[in-house]
C-alpha cells in the first residue's frame, strides 16, 4: 500500500502541471503513469499554444474566437479563465526553458491557426507539444516529484461517495497495489482508439475517463468528437494544422482548392470540424482520390522553408509516406483526433465526487464545447492542470483520509487473475477492430439516426462479448496483452456514452454533424449532455451552458 | 591518376611504415602522389576540441593548396578523412562561412573555391583502381589467410558525410581482401571503435573495447587484421599488450596497414613494407604467404 | 510507399525472446510473413502480438516517432520500430531480425531496463537554471542565439544512441550521449545561467571527455540529434573557460604541438598527457617501441609555411574577439 496526499493519474502535460502545482502548494504528491511520462501523447502535439500576448491582441478576442469555434457550447466563464491566464502561461513556460521560436530581434513568433481571427499560436518549430512536455517533465525532475512509472491505474476507490484511493497494476511484474490518498487528479488524456482512424497513440484508451465514469463521475458532452482534417493517409498520424498556418493548401483530385466552396473567408484555416466535413464531402461526392484522401500542397513554400518551419511535417511526409513535401503534395484524410467531451469538472477541476479532480483532454469544463480550436489544448493542460493540482492540494489539506479499499484491491486482483486465465473465444484485437469499425462508420464525421442507433446496439453487444475475451498470455512480466484487454474494457465503456449522446442530440453543432438534423437548434439543444454510469444502463441528463458576454450567433467563416 | 597526398602526422612518425608502404603501392599502381608537405595536421578531433575555428582555417589552407595544384586529396587515415571532409563539406555547404574563411586565407595569399574532393585510399583502390586490376596484380597466394578488416569509426560514419559504403554493412574492405585473394572475416567489431581517442583519458575503457574487437576477430578465425587508420593501428598494435592485460588473455594478432596488405599481395618485399616495425610480429602470417602458382594450363587434346 | 498492389515480400522474421520467469537464457522465435511495401517493423510486431503470439512484449505508443517508446535493434542497428520500413531491411539482408536495445539489461523480450539511462539524464540536471531575476515578459533571445541548442533540442529519449555507444559498452559509468546531449541543450541555452558549473560537472571522469568519438550516436539518432557534436562543443567551451581535466590536458597538449610546428608531436603529447609517471607505467610499451624503432620524434621540424599557422591563429583570435559572444 502506498500513501500520499494527492495522486495524479497520468504523467503528460496536464498531469505534470497538476503534480507540480500540488507539490509547490505543499502536498505530498505522486504521479501514477501507465507510460514513462515523456511517452505521453502530449509530445505529439505539434503546432502551437494560443495566447493573447502580442501587441494589440486581447484575451476577449481569444475568448470569443474560442467560443464561436465551440459553436457556442463552451462555458464562457471557463473560457475566460483560459484566455485570461494564457499570456502568463507563455511567459512562465518560457522562463522555465521552453525553446519557443523567435525572430531575429528575439521576440516570440506566433502563427495563425484555424478559427482564430488573429495569429496567436506560439510555437517551438512544429514540436510545440514535445517542447512543452519536455520542459514540464524537467521541472518534475527538478522538484524530485515521486513517480510510479509504468503503473496503470485500473480502479478509483470511492467509499461513501468520497474518494479514498485507487488500485494500480504494475506492468513490469503484474502485481496490483492500493494507493491511498485524499485526492486524485485524473489526467489520462485522450481516448480516441475506439475509432478506426485516429491520430491518437495506441495507448490512448481513455483509462481515466472510464475509471471516473465507473466510479460515479459524470461524463460531459462525449458525443463531441473532433476529427482532424489532416492526418497522413494510411497510418493516420497527425499532420499539424500549422502546415496550413504556414500556407499549405488543400486540393482535391481535380486540383481544386475546394475550401473556397465551404469557407470562402477562412479557406483552409477554417475550424477543424468544417474542414473535416469538407474533405468528407469531397470524398462522398467522388472528387477525392480512391480511398478518400486529398492533397495538402506545400510545394510553393519550397523544401528549405518547410524544413525550417515545419520539420516534423517534413519528417513524417518523408518517412511515413515517402513524399518530399517540397516537390509533391502530401496525401491526407480526416481522422479522429480529440474528444471535446470528458469527465465533467468545474473551473477548479473538481468532479461530482469529492476528492476526484480531472484536467486536460480527459476533462470537460467545458472549454471547447462542440468543437476545439487548434492551439487551445496545450493551453488547457497547463492552465487547468495547475488549477486542478492546486485545488486538489487544498482539498487534501482540509480533509481526512477516507479509509477502506482492501476489498477493492482483492476484487481487482480476482478480476485480473480471471482475465489472465481467460480462455474465451474472442481475441482482444478482434473485438477492438470491430469496435473501431462500428464507431468510425456509424458515429463518425456524418451521423444519422439509423446508424447511431445501430451503433449503440453494436457497442452493447461487444461489451457482452467482452465477457468471453481471451488474453492468451499467461505470464505477469510485461504482459501487454493483459493490459490491452483492460484497455479494451475502457474503450467499450466509453463508446456507449459517445454513441448514445450523439443519438439523442437531434441537431448539428460543431463536430457533431447529422444528415437528418442539419441545423443547430439552440432553443432545444443549447445544453451539455451528461452521462452517468448506473451499472447496467447509462443515464443521460442535461445541464445549461454558462454564458457571460457572448450571445450565441450563427457560426460562419 | 594523380592526387594531392595528405600524409597525416602519425603516418610519417610513429607509424612511418604507413607512409612508406603507401608510396610503394602508389608507384606500383600508377597513382601519382604530389605530397602536401606543407599541410598541417587535420586536427584529429583534438584541435577541434580546443579551437574549432582554427582547425577549420588550417584545413581550408590545406584544401586551397590542393586546389592550386588542381588535384583532389588522398588520405590514408580514417581520422584525417573524417576531419578533413567534415571541414570541407562545412565550407562548401555554407557560402557565408567560406567567404569568412577566405578573408583569412587571403592574408596568407591563398583562396579556396570549394572544388576539392577528399578520398581515402580504400575508396580509391576499390572504385578507381578497380578490383579487377588489383586482382590481376596479385602475385602472392593469400588464400590461406583469414583477414579481418578494421575500418576505424570515422571512415564509415556518419553515412551522410562519406557517401561511400553502407555504414551498417560496410563492404569495401572485404571486397578488397577478396580481390587480393584473402578470406575476409565477418565479425561485428570491424565497424566499432578501437578506443584510441580515449586511450589517454580512460585507458581501461579503451583497452576493453580494443581487446574485445581483436578477440572477436580471432574467435571468427582471423589470422591477421588490416586497418585503414594509423591511430587505430597504434591502439591495435602498439597497445595490444595493454589490451591483453585488461582482457586477461593473449591476443597475438598481427595488425597490418591497408597499403601493407595491398603491397604484400602485389609481391612487394615485406622488408620494404617495414613490417618489422610493428610491435606484434607478423612473422607467423608471412610464413603462410607464398608466391602465387602459375594458373595451370588446360591440357590440350592429343 | 510502393505503388498499390506492388510486391509483397515473403520473409522470415526472427524475434529475440526472453522471459525471466521461465527462461534461463534467450532464444529466437521465427515467423514467415508476407511483408507488404510500406509496412513498418512495428506493423509486423503488432501483427505477431495481436494475432499469433500474445506473449510477445514490446513497448510502443505514438507510432509516429515522437514518443521514443519503441527503440529496438533492427538487423543489428538500433532505431525506432515505428518508422523503420521492413522491406528495405529484408531486401538488403534477406531477413528481419528484431532484438532489444543494447547496453541495457533485458527485462522481457524487447523490453529493456532504462533506469540506468534515466539516472544519467537526471544526473546532469536536466532543467533550466536561470539567473535569479527573470524579465517581466518572455526572454528576449535573438533567433540566431537559439540556433546552437537545436542540435540537441529534439531528443525524444528513445535510447538508440546509448544502445550503440561504444564508450558506454566498455564503461557502464560513462554518462552517455543522451544525457550529454541534454546537458548541452542547457549549456547552449542563452537563458541558462549555470554554464560554468555545468561544464565543470560534465568535465569530471565519465563525462564529456570519455566520448570516444565513434559517431554511432550521430548516425542512429531517429530525430537527427547530434550528441557527439554536442559533446565536442562542450569540450571547446570547457577549454575556453579553463576547466581542467585529464581529457582537456590531452587535447590542449595535442593542440599546442600543432601551434608549435603545424604537425603533431606524438612524443610531447604523450609526455604532457601522461606525465613521466604515466609513461613509466607504460614502460612495457615504451621499451618495445624503442626496440622496433617506432619511437616518435622528440622534436618536430616546423612546416615550411609555419608563418601561415601563426597568422591564421592570430586572425581567428581577432575574429573571436570581434564576435565576443558565448558560443
Amino acid at each position: 500500500m502506498q500513501k500520499h496526499d494527492v495522486l495524479v493519474v497520468g504523467g503528460g502535460l496536464a498531469g505534470a502541471h497538476a503534480a507540480r502545482a500540488a507539490h509547490l502548494a505543499g502536498a505530498d504528491v505522486a504521479i501514477v503513469s501507465k507510460l514513462s511520462p515523456l511517452r505521453s501523447h502530449s509530445v505529439a502535439a505539434a503546432g502551437g499554444i494560443n495566447a493573447a500576448l502580442a501587441e494589440g491582441d486581447t484575451w476577449e478576442g481569444h475568448a470569443f474566437d474560442t467560443i464561436k469555434g465551440s459553436d457556442y457550447l463552451a462555458d464562457q466563464d471557463s473560457v475566460e479563465i483560459l484566455t485570461r491566464e494564457a499570456p502568463n502561461v507563455i511567459i512562465e513556460m518560457d522562463h522555465l526553458g521552453t525553446p519557443f521560436s523567435r525572430d531575429e530581434q528575439g521576440k516570440l513568433f506566433n502563427r495563425p491557426f484555424g478559427g482564430m481571427r488573429q495569429a496567436r499560436a506560439f510555437f517551438a518549430g512544429d514540436r510545440t507539444g514535445l517542447s512543452l512536455m519536455q520542459t514540464s517533465w524537467e521541472q518534475l525532475v527538478k522538484e524530485g516529484i515521486t513517480l510510479y512509472e509504468e503503473w496503470a491505474a485500473t480502479r478509483l476507490i470511492v467509499e461513501d461517495g468520497r474518494f479514498s484511493g485507487l488500485v494500480a497494476y504494475k506492468v513490469a511484474d503484474g502485481t496490483l497495489d492500493e494507493f491511498q490518498a485524499k485526492a486524485a487528479v485524473i489526467c489520462t488524456g485522450p481516448g480516441g482508439q475506439m475509432y478506426l482512424k485516429s491520430t491518437n497513440a495506441v495507448t490512448c484508451t481513455g483509462d481515466g475517463l472510464a475509471m471516473a465514469f465507473r466510479a460515479g463521475c459524470a461524463l460531459k458532452d462525449m458525443e463531441f468528437v473532433q476529427f482532424h482534417p489532416t492526418s497522413l493517409h494510411g497510418p493516420n498520424i497527425l499532420i499539424t494544422e500549422a502546415a496550413r498556418g504556414e500556407g499549405g493548401i488543400l486540393k482535391n483530385a481535380k486540383g481544386e482548392r475546394f475550401m473556397e466552396r465551404y469557407s470562402p473567408k477562412m479557406l483552409d484555416l477554417a475550424p477543424r470540424d468544417i474542414v473535416s466535413r469538407s474533405i468528407q464531402t469531397e470524398a462522398n461526392e467522388g472528387r477525392a482520390y480512391p480511398g478518400g484522401y486529398v492533397d495538402l500542397d506545400l510545394t510553393h513554400l519550397g523544401e528549405a522553408k518547410i524544413k525550417e518551419r515545419l520539420p516534423e511535417v517534413y519528417q513524417f511526409s518523408m518517412e511515413f509516406a515517402g513524399v518530399n513535401p517540397g516537390e509533391k503534395p502530401i496525401p491526407i484524410e480526416p481522422a479522429q483526433h480529440y474528444i471535446m467531451g470528458g469527465i465533467a469538472t468545474n473551473n477548479d477541476g473538481a468532479t461530482s465526487i469529492p476528492g476526484i479532480y480531472a484536467a486536460g483532454e480527459c476533462a470537460c469544463v467545458s472549454l471547447h464545447g462542440a468543437n476545439r480550436l487548434g492551439g487551445n489544448a496545450l493551453l488547457e493542460c497547463i492552465v487547468f492542470g495547475k488549477r486542478a493540482g492546486e485545488a486538489a492540494a487544498a482539498f487534501a489539506k482540509g480533509t481526512s483520509q477516507v479509509a477502506g479499499g482492501a476489498d477493492v484491491l482483492a476484487a481487482e486482483d480476482r478480476r485480473v487473475e480471471s482475465l489472465v486465465k481467460s480462455d474465451g473465444r474472442e481475441i482482444v484485437e478482434g473485438l477492438r477492430q470491430e469496435l473501431k469499425r462500428v464507431m468510425w462508420d456509424k458515429v463518425g464525421i456524418y451521423r444519422n439516426e439509423a446508424d447511431m442507433s445501430a451503433a449503440v446496439g453494436a457497442v452493447r453487444d461487444l461489451r457482452r462479448r467482452y465477457e468471453n475475451v481471451r488474453v492468451g498470455a499467461p505470464g505477469r512480466t510485461f504482459n501487454y496483452s493483459l493490459l490491452e484487454a483492460m484497455e479494451l474494457r475502457n474503450l467499450l465503456d466509453l463508446s456507449e456514452p459517445i454513441a448514445l449522446g450523439a443519438l439523442l442530440r437531434r441537431e448539428s453543432r460543431g463536430a457533431h454533424s447529422r444528415t437528418d438534423f442539419l441545423a443547430r437548434d439552440d432553443p432545444s439543444w443549447l445544453k451539455h449532455t451528461l452521462a452517468w454510469w448506473r451499472g447496467e444502463k447509462i443515464e443521460i441528463t442535461y445541464e445549461p451552458v454558462r454564458i457571460t458576454q457572448w450571445e450565441p450567433k450563427e457560426r460562419t467563416y | 591518376m594523380k592526387y594531392a597526398y595528405f600524409p597525416g602526422c602519425v603516418g610519417q612518425d610513429s607509424c612511418n611504415e604507413l607512409d612508406v608502404s603507401t608510396k610503394l603501392i602508389a608507384e606500383e599502381l600508377g597513382i601519382e602522389l604530389v605530397e602536401l608537405e606543407d599541410a598541417t595536421c587535420s586536427g584529429a578531433g583534438f584541435v577541434q576540441d580546443v579551437n574549432y575555428e582554427l582547425s577549420l582555417a588550417l584545413n581550408a589552407r590545406t584544401f586551397a593548396m590542393a586546389e592550386k595544384l588542381g588535384l583532389d586529396i588522398l588520405t590514408v587515415c580514417s581520422t584525417c578523412q573524417f576531419n578533413l571532409d567534415r571541414a570541407n563539406k562545412e565550407l562548401t555547404g555554407d557560402p557565408e562561412k567560406l567567404a569568412e574563411v577566405n578573408k583569412m586565407l587571403a592574408e596568407i595569399g591563398l583562396r579556396y573555391s570549394g572544388r576539392v574532393e577528399i578520398k581515402h585510399l580504400l575508396w580509391v583502390l576499390v572504385n578507381e583502381i578497380g578490383l579487377g586490376t588489383l586482382r590481376r596484380r596479385v602475385k602472392v597466394d593469400l588464400s590461406d589467410l583469414n583477414i579481418a578488416s578494421f575500418y576505424g569509426c570515422q571512415l564509415i560514419r556518419p553515412g551522410s558525410l562519406h557517401g561511400y559504403d553502407d555504414p551498417d554493412r560496410p563492404q569495401y574492405f572485404e571486397r578488397l581482401i577478396e580481390a587480393l585473394g584473402g578470406k575476409p572475416v565477418d565479425y561485428e567489431g570491424r565497424k566499432k571503435c578501437c578506443g584510441f581517442p580515449i586511450t589517454f583519458v580512460n585507458e581501461n575503457a579503451s583497452m576493453t573495447m580494443n581487446a574485445k574487437n581483436m578477440l572477436e576477430a580471432k574467435e571468427h578465425g582471423a589470422d591477421v587484421m588490416a586497418t585503414s587508420c594509423p591511430l587505430c593501428h597504434i591502439n591495435l598494435d602498439m597497445y595490444q599488450g595493454r589490451a591483453e592485460r585488461v582482457a586477461g588473455q593473449r591476443i597475438e594478432l598481427p595488425i597490418l596497414h591497408l597499403p601493407q596488405l595491398v603491397g604484400l599481395a602485389m609481391g612487394i618485399d615485406p622488408q620494404r613494407l617495414r613490417l618489422k616495425r610493428h610491435i606484434v610480429s607478423a612473422k607467423a602470417v608471412l610464413e603462410r604467404v607464398r608466391p602465387k602458382e602459375e594458373a595451370p594450363v588446360a591440357p590440350t587434346s592429343s | 510507399m510502393g505503388a498499390e498492389g506492388a510486391d509483397v515480400l515473403v520473409a522470415t522474421i526472427k524475434v529475440y525472446r526472453y522471459e525471466p520467469e521461465r527462461d534461463e537464457k534467450a532464444h529466437y522465435d521465427t515467423w514467415e510473413f508476407d511483408v507488404k511495401p510500406g509496412q513498418t517493423v512495428l506493423d509486423l510486431l503488432h501483427e505477431i502480438h495481436y494475432f499469433h503470439d500474445p506473449t510477445l512484449s514490446f513497448r510502443r505508443s505514438c507510432r509516429s516517432a515522437i514518443c521514443g517508446s519503441c527503440g529496438m535493434t533492427l538487423n543489428g542497428r538500433t532505431g525506432l520500430s515505428c518508422n523503420t520500413q521492413a522491406q528495405p531491411l529484408i531486401d538488403r539482408d534477406g531477413s528481419l531480425v528484431v532484438e532489444p536495445m543494447k547496453n541495457m539489461p533485458v527485462l522481457k523480450d524487447l523490453v529493456v531496463d532504462m533506469s540506468g539511462f534515466w539516472k544519467d539524464v537526471y544526473d546532469i540536471r536536466p532543467y533550466l537554471q536561470p539567473a535569479p531575476t527573470a524579465p517581466k515578459g518572455p526572454y528576449v533571445v535573438p533567433k540566431q542565439r537559439m540556433e546552437p541548442m537545436k542540435i540537441a533540442q529534439d531528443c525524444i529519449m528513445c535510447g538508440s544512441c546509448l544502445s550503440e555507444c561504444t564508450s558506454r559498452e566498455a564503461n557502464p559509468d560513462y554518462l552517455g550521449p543522451a544525457a550529454l546531449a541534454k546537458a548541452f541543450r542547457f549549456v547552449a541555452d542563452a537563458r541558462d545561467a549555470a554554464t560554468a558549473e555545468r561544464l565543470r560537472q560534465y568535465s569530471e571522469p565519465n563525462g564529456i571527455w570519455d566520448c570516444d568519438t565513434c559517431l554511432y550516436c550521430n548516425e542512429v539518432c531517429p530525430m537527427h540529434v547530434k550528441p557527439m557534436d554536442a559533446i565536442m562543443h562542450m569540450r571547446e567551451m570547457a577549454n575556453d573557460l579553463g576547466i581542467e581535466s585529464q581529457g582537456s590536458k590531452h587535447a590542449i597538449a595535442f593542440y599546442e604541438t600543432i601551434l608549435e610546428s603545424g604537425k603533431l608531436n606524438e612524443f610531447k603529447v604523450a609526455m604532457k598527457s601522461l606525465g613521466l609517471g604515466g609513461l613509466a607505467l607504460q614502460a612495457g610499451i615504451t621499451a618495445k617501441v624503442v626496440l622496433r624503432g617506432k619511437q616518435p620524434e622528440i622534436r618536430k621540424k616546423k612546416i615550411e609555411g609555419y608563418a601561415d599557422v601563426k597568422k591564421l591563429y592570430k586572425l581567428v583570435e581577432e575574429r573571436k574577439k570581434r564576435k565576443g559572444e558565448k558560443k
